[in-house]
Order: C-alpha cells, then structure tokens, then sequence
C-alpha cells in the first residue's frame, strides 16, 4: 500500500477539499502518518514542476492545477465554451432542433456515438435546456433554449427552414 | 463414432471451433475435414436453430462438405472461388477463436471490478449563455441534410421476396404413383405429370416410374423414339 498514491486518487477523484481527520478516520490511519503524506505530495508536486498543486487551507486539502497554466487552461475551456461549434458538437445540436424534445438514447442512436460530452457542453453555454420527461421522469429530454432561439431571431422552432420536411425525415430514424 | 459432448454454442463458427478444439487441433482443412460429419449431426439434432442463423449453419456446413471431398477425393479438382471459400473459412475461424479468447480476457476483467472513477467534465464552471460567434441558422439545417443523407433518410430498404417451395422427395411420389394407379389400366407418362411446366416434376415422375418398373411393378412400353410412354399395371 502507497498511502502517497491512494491519497493523490482520492484528492483527483473527489475534487474538493478534504480535511485531514476524515481523510485519516475513512481510511483508517493515524493522522500523523496522513498529514506526512500529504506534506510529501505538496513537496513532489512543486519540486518536479508537475501540472499539478496541492493546495492546503486551514487544515483542508484541493488538489489543484499549477497556477502557471491557468492562462492556457482559460483559453482552452473558453474555445471549447464560447467558441465556434466543431461539426460534431453543430450536429448534436441540429438534431435536437429539429428532433427535439429528445432523449439523449435517442440523440446518440441516431449519431452512433455516445454525446454526453457534448449535450454538458450545450447546456453549460446555455443553447439546450433538459426538463425530465412528463412520462417517465427518470429521463430528461433535451430542447433548444430559449435564449438561444431569440438569438436566431426565431419565434418558434417551426420558423426553422424546411422545418415540417426535416423534422419529418429525422424523426422517421 | 464417438461423441464429444459440447457446452452451448452461440453460433455456427462458435460450433465448429469447439468442435476442433474439442479434438486438440489446430485449425487446418484437414481438422476441419474431420469433424465435419459431426458438424452435421448438431445442425440436424438441434432443433430451435432460428431460420435466420440456420442459413448461415448451412453455409458453412456446405463449405465443409465441400473440404471433406477434397479430403477423401484427392483427384478432385476445386474451382478457385471454391479453394478461395476454404481459405475464407479457416480465416474466419481462426479470428474467431482471437476474438473469442479475447472476449474471455474483457469477462474475467470485468469480474475484478477495478472501475476507474472519471471526473466530470468542467466541473466547476456555471452556465452562461455563450453562443458561438459565428453563426448562420444554415449551418444547422445543412448540418441535419448531411446527417440524413449519410443514414439514407427514410429510405426503406426492401429486400426482394423469393418463395422456396417445397421439393417433392422420389419416395414421396413413388408412393403417390402407387396408390394412383389402379390395376389392369393403361396410362400415358403425361398424364401422370401433374404440371407439365415444371420439370421437376416431370423429371421425378420419370425416376419415379423407373423405380417401379424395376420392381416390376409396372410395365412400360415406348413404341419409337421420342415417343409417348405408356405404362400398363400387372394384374
């Protein structure tokens, strides 16, 4: 057993602090033989300049990215969330407004592969909503937002071209 | 002969291999070439074999036979569509068999439940309408037509219906003949040909009256060539 690397596990996975008793009470080691641990993970990270930062507040610990990196990670995520849609990302979007409301099953039988990424991506930019299906609540169904429809200048999805044809044809699937 | 007996099979190569491997040999024409009639005995004995996977049995049941010839017939002279059916089939097999033991590898590591924890993506970022900055309402519509032309929209495909009618067996129309004809009476071969356009049918009766006619059954009469047959009972 390598506390050091069942510690870094659990700080990845979690991502968010934890404090160094529940650390020490769930698995059932002294606290002392954590902290250490902990400290030796701290040091490892800044010493080998690893990507990653192990931050300690207050008795909590984050594990966190090397704060050097942050400029690249924000023009990263801001491509990815307020960029131009990649065709793949376009395409998940076209079937929800002509197809919508849809299941996500639906939306990846239709493209053949898995658009969980995807769908989060669409809703953290706010061009879909999801509200769980009346029939079976268990399932959300995907739409296109509102927001986004005023944003095309849009009054109803069914002032989309070619609408009734397309929405015909992609729902025949 | 003796029988191996086997676990459940999932398909038509998964047979044949546990047939090969059951023998401990490796896959070779000649290996195939002995376990065929065994091959044959689980097609004929197993009887919920759905239709659809019957055919594929049968496939290669036939390419079997078609090794076992060339086994036992060393003379005999394969066509290269034939030799190259018998490579296809000792090909498939043999990726099978990688798939099969591969397939065994993913169940028992399956069974460890070593899963690995994901994080989720962007895990702390809230939403905020973002729309992308370029953007025409054209890019989905052109977006949804391609998706449509590449599943093919909705086109059904239709498979073209043939029938396959039942054969009539020589021992079933032997016996139909049989009790059709009554003693002492003269018939012609064509009136006894029920469809006169199907030469199955007439090909059959012929053999048929053959038959009965060496058993002295019948006796048949041709007076010139080409001419009507005529077929007489003894009394």
């Amino acid at each position: 057993m390598d506390l050091n690397s069942i510690l870094e596990s659990i700080l990845f996975a979690s991502n968010e602090p934890q404090t160094s008793e529940d650390l020490s009470k769930i698995l059932n080691i002294p606290i002392e033989e954590i902290e250490n641990s902990l400290l030796n993970l701290q040091k490892y990270y800044l010493e080998n300049n690893r990507g990653l930062r192990l931050l300690n507040n207050n008795n909590k610990w984050l594990l966190s990215i090397n704060p050097e990196n942050t400029s690249y990670l924000n023009k990263f995520k801001k491509e990815v969330l307020e960029g131009d849609l990649s065709s793949a990302v376009l395409e998940t979007l076209a079937i929800i407004a002509y197809r919508g409301p849809i299941s996500r099953a639906e939306i990846n039988e239709i493209r053949g592969v898995d658009s969980s990424y995807i769908l989060h991506q669409l809703l953290l930019r706010e061009l879909i909503e999801r509200f769980p299906n009346p029939q079976r609540t268990n399932i959300f169904l995907y739409q296109v937002s509102f927001k986004f429809l005023k944003h095309l200048g849009l009054n109803s999805i069914k002032d989309l071209p070619n609408y009734e044809e397309l929405h015909q044809k992609i729902s025949n699937i | 002969m003796y029988q191996v007996s086997l676990q459940q099979f999932t398909g038509p190569l998964d047979l044949l291999l546990q047939l090969v491997e059951s023998k401990n040999l490796s896959i070779t024409d000649l290996s195939l070439a002995q376990v065929t009639q065994e091959y044959i005995n689980y097609i004929n004995e197993k009887d919920n074999i759905n239709p659809e996977e019957l055919a594929d049995f049968l496939v290669i049941a036939s390419t079997l036979l078609l090794i076992k010839s060339k086994a036992l017939l060393p003379s005999l002279i394969l066509k290269p569509e034939e030799e190259e059916e018998i490579l296809d089939l000792e090909t498939r097999l043999k990726i099978y068999k990688k798939y099969k033991e591969a397939a065994e590898f993913l169940k028992n590591t399956i069974k460890k439940e070593i899963f690995i924890i994901n994080r989720p993506s962007w895990f702390n970022v809230s939403s905020s309408f973002n729309p992308p900055p370029h953007f025409e309402i054209n890019y989905l519509v052109n977006s949804l037509e391609n998706i449509l032309s590449q599943i093919g929209g909705n086109e059904e495909v239709v498979l073209e219906k043939k029938k396959i009618e039942k054969i009539k067996t020589l021992e079933e129309r032997i016996k139909e003949l049989v009790e059709r004809l009554t003693n002492n009476n003269k018939y012609k071969l064509s009136d006894l040909v029920d469809n006169k356009e199907n030469k199955i049918d007439l090909i059959l009766t012929f053999l048929a009256i053959l038959h009965l006619a060496k058993r002295k059954i019948i006796n048949l009469e041709q007076n010139n060539n080409f001419g009507e047959i005529w077929i007489s009972t003894q009394s």
